[in-house]
């Protein structure tokens, strides 16, 4: 099953992956979807470490041990992500991860009682100044509000210990210590020398119960900072928002993670403490710990610190269903930069049998140098510089894309490609795939697999991933028999069904300076 | 991994923005100081602070790779790993950029690409294509991944890719025009941009400041290829890491047997030019209509030899190379002031030649000045008043509990190993890293922060739209406008 996963340098297989819409918090590591499959029967031995737990608040706790380096990694999943946010609120999720870091009542502070009061000063004032800009009322008004603000900003960040969090962590030796927020969720990230399990413990456990979002205004600017990093000064960044945007007119899936800039300018601190209140509850969240452990002892650590957090309400689930599309979509950008194009299809996800088919197609389709369409548009016709496919963009908890980008080589263009899109896919619907192929695809899945295995973050990733998401972590370990009995008919069916115009979106990226030469050139 | 201390550090797809932390390795049984575990936790009272909680001992030998050296020269860093069926190599071939002709810059990695692709021994490049993803293996100029029951098969063949390349000219001419294909698109990112021309400035008339231009690429030939193969690609300049699934002596007998025809030449090295004195310094400013500027400002470094590398990487992790966002540069820019989500430093390479250092801040466009003397005033700090102990101290201890993640891959345990060798770095180099780490007091950083970092000889570029900036650059010192078209 495709499900996002740091991106490991260690790996030299080259993986299908998609960058799109994952933030990462402290670094600049994106995450990837990489597929899975079964061993020569390492899966069974592995399948009988996994232990897992439920504590009485709802938290559920998958545990692993392994001989390995005394390091312990650590993942905790939040069935949280872009598709909460309510409208008007984009970029929530991703801003409250950033805010995780901040610090709690006991950590990050001098004194909480004080900054408390001052806090509240600031989002006051904060709130007053949304409201007058609202108004349109006197810009002087507006400037000594603005002065208040900042001089409240600066008293509350008298009490702080700035960074007290990320100093314990690095002090205690912590590697990969970052948070991802995607669509479907939030997970936090970090590795420790395996005898330092009770302090995660500790500061997960308070960041859970009692986190405090000071220098919440600073963060947003931050965070604003990095949309314009991410999607307004990267061309692919960019065409993948409007894309996205095209593709879904209802569902959730068509609004950016990172949020729209209108949305983070206008974001206020009690915003996320509703959204924080709402969904990080401990039934809605998944853990994972491998690597160097003792799971009977340590699970007692962790049952003593994570039960101190309250139970609450199962949060609120997204109803809306995109509707049918009805007819082709085509998205035009202008950018600064060479030219580029998107082609989706709409699609169930899992458990739908069709979302497994697609993960081979992606494969046949771009899996290596001998898939079809790398082999011809990259190899035999030198019309691409790169060419992709993915099939779960750009998340799978709801029904997704299928997707195709591809860079065209001077002196193709996008259209170029769009074309042999389309013959590619016609192919697909009309000559079965040969036995050969098809096996290099359940090869490739089946390896893959074995390298997943091969770290504690991969496999603490993929196992809270499917606990959090597809009914169980055992499910892991059903994916490749599904791969495994997909036939060449049902890739011919499922093509027929869904690649097909009218369940199109297009966006091309078109460079500015060069738009009246195309125009003239058509 | 072919050597390639240049593309490592201005090539296409590099990111300065990786921290390039120094590797290091004990071998003796290994500590992390401690005692038992507190009893049970009320739930009902706060939470115990957490330096208040006491570590039991990590206890810790870890694996040695072994040495050995083949007839024909080949030196092999071995690590059996049996917990998957998988055997995995790197390579260390000195045969990178550095050795790029200044007219055919780019022909290095061409050449590893096409050794991979263009066919071999018997077999066009669509068979080693089609062989190789049947197997789900991998196998290059750079090393090979493997199922082990594949493991003569993949042996077989990463041996003839080393050993008797094609170079197909199809293969060469879909490489060329890839190659091309990004540099017509280098200036769509700025950030790429930014990297770019900071190397070209900093390291003017080294190596690391070549890149490869439609020129270059279309200088090279077929012919080049098949001579730079044949002169740097010899078994007396391969070092190889091989980690997991096999039995010893069987791998050693499957490389030996596989090899056995590649016979060992004396190579001529190049001479590589040195990386530009001193001088005064320059802003340099390239014009991209965007909203956000970014700005890097460095200047060359020290080698890994010399004794004040490790004080004057220590200083920088305290500045702003620290690995959880736990310096004064992430404090100061982002945390506290909001500017930037990407802010940093690091100290690159410094292993065959010097490293560059380097402080960079991804900003909004009206805070570019604010952002360019925020990094200059932290740098002067640190350059004039010595770091408090506590500070020191927890950068040093950081180090050192990190140290067990040196070990959690094989592949990587087997490697550090190989790399000591081919930087010519003393054997015991890591055996002694956390003493010397542990050593270093606080004016100590003073001193080599005060002699290495030098912000009046710092190259300084920004990209961004300077009729958005809250300053003018020449603020700074002298302004050098480059023309990006």
């Amino acid at each position: 099953m495709k499900q996002p996963r740091s991106r490991s340098k260690r790996n030299p297989v080259p993986r299908r992956y998609s960058v799109f819409f994952v933030l990462v918090t402290v670094g600049v590591t994106a995450l990837l979807l990489v597929s899975l499959a079964v061993a020569n029967g390492q899966d069974l031995e592995l399948r009988e470490a996994v232990q897992k737990f439920i504590l009485d608040n709802g938290l559920r706790i998958l545990m692993v041990k392994r001989e390995c380096s005394p390091t312990v990694s650590f993942r905790v999943l939040f069935k949280t992500g872009g598709v909460d946010e309510p409208r008007g609120k984009t970029g929530l999720a991703h801003v409250l991860e950033h805010m995780m870091f901040k610090g709690t009542t006991t950590i990050g502070t001098k004194d909480y009682e004080k900054e408390r009061i001052l806090l509240e000063k600031v989002d006051e004032l904060a709130e007053r100044l949304l409201g007058v800009q609202d108004t349109e009322r006197g810009s002087q008004e507006i400037e000594l509000l603005r002065q208040a603000l900042q001089a409240a900003q600066a008293e509350a960040e008298m009490y702080i210990q700035a960074g007290e969090l990320n100093r314990i962590y690095d002090e205690n030796g912590a590697v990969g210590f970052n948070a991802a927020t995607w669509q479907d969720g939030t997970m936090y990230m970090v590795s420790l020398p395996s005898n330092r399990l009770e302090l995660w413990a500790r500061l997960t456990t308070d960041s859970i119960a009692n986190p405090v979002f000071r220098q919440f205004y600073r963060e947003r600017d931050v965070v604003v900072e990095e949309r314009r990093q991410r999607t307004e000064t990267d061309p692919t960044g960019l065409l993948t928002e409007q894309f996205l945007a095209a593709a879904f007119i209802a569902h959730p899936y068509g609004r950016p993670t990172v949020g729209w800039l209108s949305d983070l300018e206008r974001m206020v601190r009690s915003d996320l403490r509703q959204f924080y209140g709402r969904y990080y509850i401990p039934s809605n969240a998944v853990i994972a710990v491998m690597g160097g452990i003792q799971p009977e002892q340590d699970i007692e650590i962790i049952r003593r610190y994570f039960s101190v957090i309250p139970p609450g309400k199962p949060p609120p689930q997204v109803v809306t269903r995109e509707p049918q599309q009805q007819g082709e979509r085509r998205v035009v950008v202008k950018f600064d930069a060479g030219p580029e194009v998107f082609v989706g299809y709409h699609k169930p996800t899992y458990p739908d049998r069709a979302a497994y088919v697609f993960d081979v197609i992606d494969i046949l389709l771009t899996g290596g140098r001998t898939s079809r369409l790398f082999k011809r548009m990259v190899i035999q016709e030198r019309l691409a510089l790169s060419v992709k496919t993915g099939s779960s963009l750009p998340g799978n908890r709801y029904d997704n894309l299928f997707f195709f980008h591809g860079v065209p080589q001077v002196p193709h263009t996008s259209q170029d490609l769009e074309r042999i899109f389309y013959e590619e896919i016609e192919r697909l619907k009309t000559e079965a795939v040969t036995a050969r192929e098809l096996q290099k695809v359940k090869n490739q899945v089946r390896v893959d697999f074995i390298y997943t295995l091969q770290s504690n973050e991969g496999l603490a990733s993929q196992l809270v991933y499917y606990e959090a998401f597809f009914g169980g972590w055992e499910r892991m370990f059903e994916y490749p028999g599904m791969i495994e009995s997909i036939t060449p008919e049902e890739i011919m069916e499922v093509a027929q069904t869904y690649l097909i115009e009218d369940n199109r979106t297009v966006a091309t990226l078109v460079k500015k300076a060069q738009e009246t030469e195309m125009i003239r050139g058509e | 991994m072919v050597e390639r201390d240049k593309q490592e550090h201005g090539g296409i797809g590099y990111s300065l923005f990786v921290a390039s932390l120094v590797v290091i390795i004990i071998s003796a049984a290994f500590f992390v100081e401690g005692a038992a575990r507190p009893g049970e936790l009320d739930p009902t009272a706060e939470l115990p602070h957490p330096s208040e909680l006491i570590f039991e001992p990590l206890e810790f030998t870890p694996p040695e790779p072994e040495r050995m050296e083949l007839e024909n020269g080949i030196v092999l860093y071995l690590l059996e790993d049996h917990e998957l069926p998988i055997v995995k190599a790197q390579t260390f071939i000195r045969a990178g950029s550095d050795y790029d002709p200044p007219d055919k810059v780019g022909l290095a990695s061409l050449t590893a690409e096409v050794m991979r692709t263009g066919g071999t021994k018997g077999m066009t490049g669509d068979e080693v294509d089609e062989r190789l993803e049947f197997l789900a293996a991998s196998a290059s100029a750079s090393g090979f991944s493997t199922l082990s029951e594949h493991l003569d098969e993949v042996i077989a063949l990463f041996a003839d890719i080393l050993m008797y390349p094609i170079f197909e000219e199809a293969r060469l001419e879909v490489a060329k025009h890839r190659t091309l294909e990004l540099i017509r698109r280098e200036y769509d990112r700025p950030t790429q941009v930014a990297i770019r021309e900071f190397s070209k400035k900093v390291a003017q008339g080294h190596p690391l400041s070549w890149f490869p231009t439609g020129e270059t690429i279309r200088n090279i030939t077929r012919e080049d290829l098949i001579r730079f193969h044949q002169r740097f690609y010899r078994p007396n300049n391969l070092i190889l890491a091989v980690a997991g699934d096999f039995e010893r002596g069987e791998l050693i007998e499957k490389i030996e047997t596989a090899f056995a025809k590649w016979e060992p030449v004396e190579i001529d090295f190049p001479e590589i030019p040195a990386l530009p004195p001193e001088s005064e310094r320059t802003i340099y400013y390239a014009a991209k209509e965007i909203g956000q500027s970014t700005i890097i400002m460095g200047h060359p470094a020290l080698r890994q030899k010399d004794p004040e590398f490790l004080p004057f990487n220590l200083m920088n992790r305290i500045l702003g190379g620290s690995a959880t966002g736990d310096d004064r540069l992430f404090r100061e820019i982002r945390e506290r002031q909001g500017l930037a989500y990407a802010v940093g430093s690091f100290v690159s390479g410094g292993q065959r030649y010097r490293g560059i250092f380097g402080a960079y801040a991804i900003v909004r466009a009206d805070a570019t000045g604010r952002a360019i003397q925020l990094l200059l005033e932290e740098l002067e700090r640190i350059r004039t008043e010595a770091v408090s102990r506590q500070e020191l101290k927890k950068t040093q201890n950081a180090i050192i509990n990190q140290f067990v993640f040196q070990y959690t891959s094989a592949l990587e345990i087997a490697a550090r190993a190989a790399s000591l060798e081919f930087y010519d770095l003393p054997g015991d180099y890591y055996k002694t890293y956390l003493e010397r780490i542990e050593e270093i007091i606080p004016e100590e950083i003073l001193q080599v922060a005060r002699e290495h970092l030098r912000p009046d000889e710092m190259k300084i570029m920004v990209v961004g739209s300077k009729e958005l900036f809250d300053r003018d650059l020449e603020t700074f010192g002298e302004v050098v406008t480059i023309d990006l078209k």
